[in-house]
């Protein structure tokens, strides 16, 4: 995914004015000269300033706006890279009610399948794979993760 | 000088059998990532960082350092047998070793990439060992000013050496130092940017930033590229290790001590890390040979001094780490931070109030580097079934390793959102040619830099000529200025020269690796 540094450009000197103007209402602290206020106020300024070399450059630049030619060589790899990605936020949701060893082996599964792996091989390695994780992470590190439906077996 | 009292001490803290183990684990996990084309020796540490929560300072940074010298020596395999770098720093003599395998001579090109990296190694850590020490005594009299130039100077240098475009690698940086400033402020403790959630107002921690910056865009990048489809492995060779090595270092002492003198100072630099040294020694290589024209056709002479500076670049890369507490590449940045959150702060005062600590990590070094020789037998008679291992299953591995490990930073899924955020920003940074390195280093310094800033600035009550007043921030000051007056000339000149479409197809080739290198 390549996008221009026409977009780059005004993006950065968007968010470099915002930084900016998020910095200034920082109250001050009595008697502090130099505040909570200067570090973001000087990032938001570098950041306004490269977006106006950005989009200078960017104005020079033939071609187009925003280019997905990457992602064309493969539909597959197209498909498994969506799964990563919305398969990632739907664990935001659901982690808690399916727990990590459910949501673990299906993401997992899903995405061997995407990616062109044996049906035997995704059978074995997912359940074995996020089932020792958890028992590394749970027994071993003592890391609080949730079990959901599968913690009566666990 | 180091006291023989703290060598012994550190030596018994080293020899500890949890420490041995974490170094023993950390070269077999780092030579398996290393390996495998696609995956980098930044984000095999980065995966790793979860994991030190739960040890202690040392063993967790061996196990970072061991992992690190492995992945990035075991990046020579595909290199070798595929012509596909593991690691950027091997991309500079991927085609010289692929000649060599073309020749039939594989099992020498891996023999001599693990036996000369492992010697570099062991030079660089012997660098580190005699004048960490030394620099520490001399930045004991450093005041805020000078840490202040110091870490303008790492991040300055880290954002155009990452990048062909300064203006991409400065974009980079503030990111990185923007994302610092979230949370509550170093010297006031007033809340910036919270949006009252009680999750930012702890900051945003470095971990899943960069477990999804390297890792995870990582793999996006993987997809989109095609680049998890492997060619065939060439067959036929026998592998027999390390076979003819000391005939190469008495044929060619020249090389090995010019790789590791360069990789050392190379890697020692603030900002520039290792990577860059393999490629500038394969080049000076060519230049002082006597053969140049052999060089392309399968010649060791290159190869020895490349991944000699490669191995002797990543052990100096500690100096400023550990010295100055200025991290110089993504790894030691990744190392720096886990230091801190062990309550172990790397500095000068370190050497002085601690002394056995940074000791301890150097020598963790010799061990992870002496490692190397055995473990590198065994990677050369294992490399064909490393590389073996379908990619279908390793990808949904890392994947559920990123998820776990940004979870477990707090138990919280704040973590995976975060790391989910990272990598797509991750992936589109780098498929636009904005550098990651610098957004990392900009993370970790971030609240050092600014800390430093504050307090200079209240010391020279806002009067910026103070930051000049003494003698070494000066210097420090100076070199800083210069660079960036130097980056602004050489990138108005070369827009005034040649109006271009694609100022990124217009870079040199190599330049364009090396880029890619420095956002590893």
């Amino acid at each position: 995914m390549k996008l221009s540094d026409r977009i780059f450009g005004p993006g950065l000197v968007l968010l470099g004015a915002g930084v900016v103007l998020a910095a200034l209402r920082i109250p001050d602290v009595p008697g502090v000269r130099f505040g909570a206020d200067l570090m973001p106020a000087i990032c938001g300024c570098g950041l306004a300033l490269f977006g106006v070399f950005l989009t200078r450059a960017g104005l020079r630049e033939a071609g187009p706006l925003a280019s997905f030619d990457d992602w064309r060589v493969s539909p597959r790899n197209l498909l498994a890279a969506l799964w990563v990605v919305l398969g990632l936020c739907a664990g935001l949701f659901l982690f808690e009610s399916l727990g990590f060893p459910l949501f673990g082996m299906i993401f997992m599964a899903g995405l061997m399948v995407l990616m062109g792996a044996r049906p035997l091989t995704v059978a074995l390695v997912a359940p074995l794979f996020v089932l020792a994780l958890h028992l590394a992470f749970t027994r071993i590190m003592f890391v609080d993760l949730p079990v959901g439906p599968l913690g009566t077996v666990l | 000088m180091m006291s023989f009292d703290v060598l012994s001490q550190a030596l018994v803290n080293v020899l500890q059998l949890n420490v041995l183990a974490s170094i023993l684990i950390g070269a077999g996990y780092g030579l398996f990532i290393g390996a495998l084309p696609g995956l980098t020796a930044t984000m095999a540490t980065a995966l790793l960082v979860p994991l030190t929560f739960y040890m202690e300072p040392l063993p967790a940074i061996a196990l970072i350092v061991s992992s690190t010298a492995m992945a990035i020596t075991a990046g020579d395999i595909p290199g070798v047998l595929l012509r596909i770098p593991g690691t950027p720093a091997s991309a500079a003599y991927t085609d010289e070793a692929y000649a060599m395998t073309r020749r039939g001579r594989a099992s020498e090109a891996l023999s001599l990439g693990f036996f000369f990296s492992a010697t570099g190694g062991l030079i660089g850590a012997m660098v580190l060992l005699v004048s960490g020490p030394l620099l520490a005594r001399v930045a004991l009299n450093f005041s805020s000013f000078e840490f202040f130039w110091l870490a303008c100077l790492g991040l300055l240098t880290c954002a155009l050496v990452s990048s062909p475009q300064p203006a991409k690698g400065g974009v980079s940086l503030l990111l990185g130092l923007l994302v610092s400033t979230v949370g509550l402020d170093v010297t006031t403790g007033q809340p910036r940017f919270t949006f009252g959630s009680v999750e930012l107002s702890g900051g945003v921690s470095f971990i899943p930033v960069m477990i999804g910056m390297f890792a995870m865009s990582e793999i996006l990048r993987g997809f989109s590229a095609s680049a998890f489809e492997m060619p065939k492995l060439p067959k036929g060779e026998v592998f027999v290790p390390y076979r003819g090595m000391f005939g190469l270092v008495a044929r060619y002492p020249l090389s090995l001590i010019r790789g590791t003198t360069l990789g050392s100072a190379i890697g020692a630099l603030p900002g520039v890390g290792g990577d860059l040294a393999a490629w500038i020694a394969y080049g000076m290589s060519r230049r002082f040979s006597r053969t140049p024209e052999k060089f392309g056709t399968g010649h060791p002479e290159g190869l020895i001094e490349a991944t000699s500076s490669n191995n002797a670049g990543l052990s100096s890369a500690w100096i400023p780490a550990l010295v100055f507490g200025i991290p110089g590449d993504a790894v030691t940045a990744i190392a720096v931070g886990v230091l801190f959150m062990k309550g172990v702060a790397p500095g000068p005062r370190l050497f002085v109030e601690n002394p056995v600590m940074p000791t301890s990590i150097i020598l963790s070094f010799f061990v992870a580097n002496l490692l190397l020789f055995p473990l590198g037998y065994l990677a050369i008679k294992a490399s064909r079934r490393v590389l073996s291992v379908p990619r279908s299953v390793i990808v949904p591995m890392i994947l559920i390793c990123c998820f776990i490990g940004s979870y477990a930073v707090n138990n919280s899924l704040f973590g995976v959102g975060t790391m989910i955020v990272a990598g797509i920003v991750g992936y589109v940074m780098e498929r636009n040619q904005f550098p990651i390195a610098p957004v990392i280093l900009g993370l970790v310094l971030g609240p050092v830099l600014e800390r430093n800033f504050i307090m200079s600035m209240q010391i020279s009550h806002g009067n910026l000529l103070g930051f000049f007043q003494r003698p070494v921030a000066a210097a420090l000051g100076v070199l800083v200025c210069s660079i960036i007056v130097f980056s602004v000339f050489r990138a108005l000149r070369r827009k005034s020269a040649k109006p271009l479409s694609d100022p990124v197809a217009a870079e040199p080739a190599s330049k364009a690796i090396i880029q890619e290198g420095a956002n590893r």
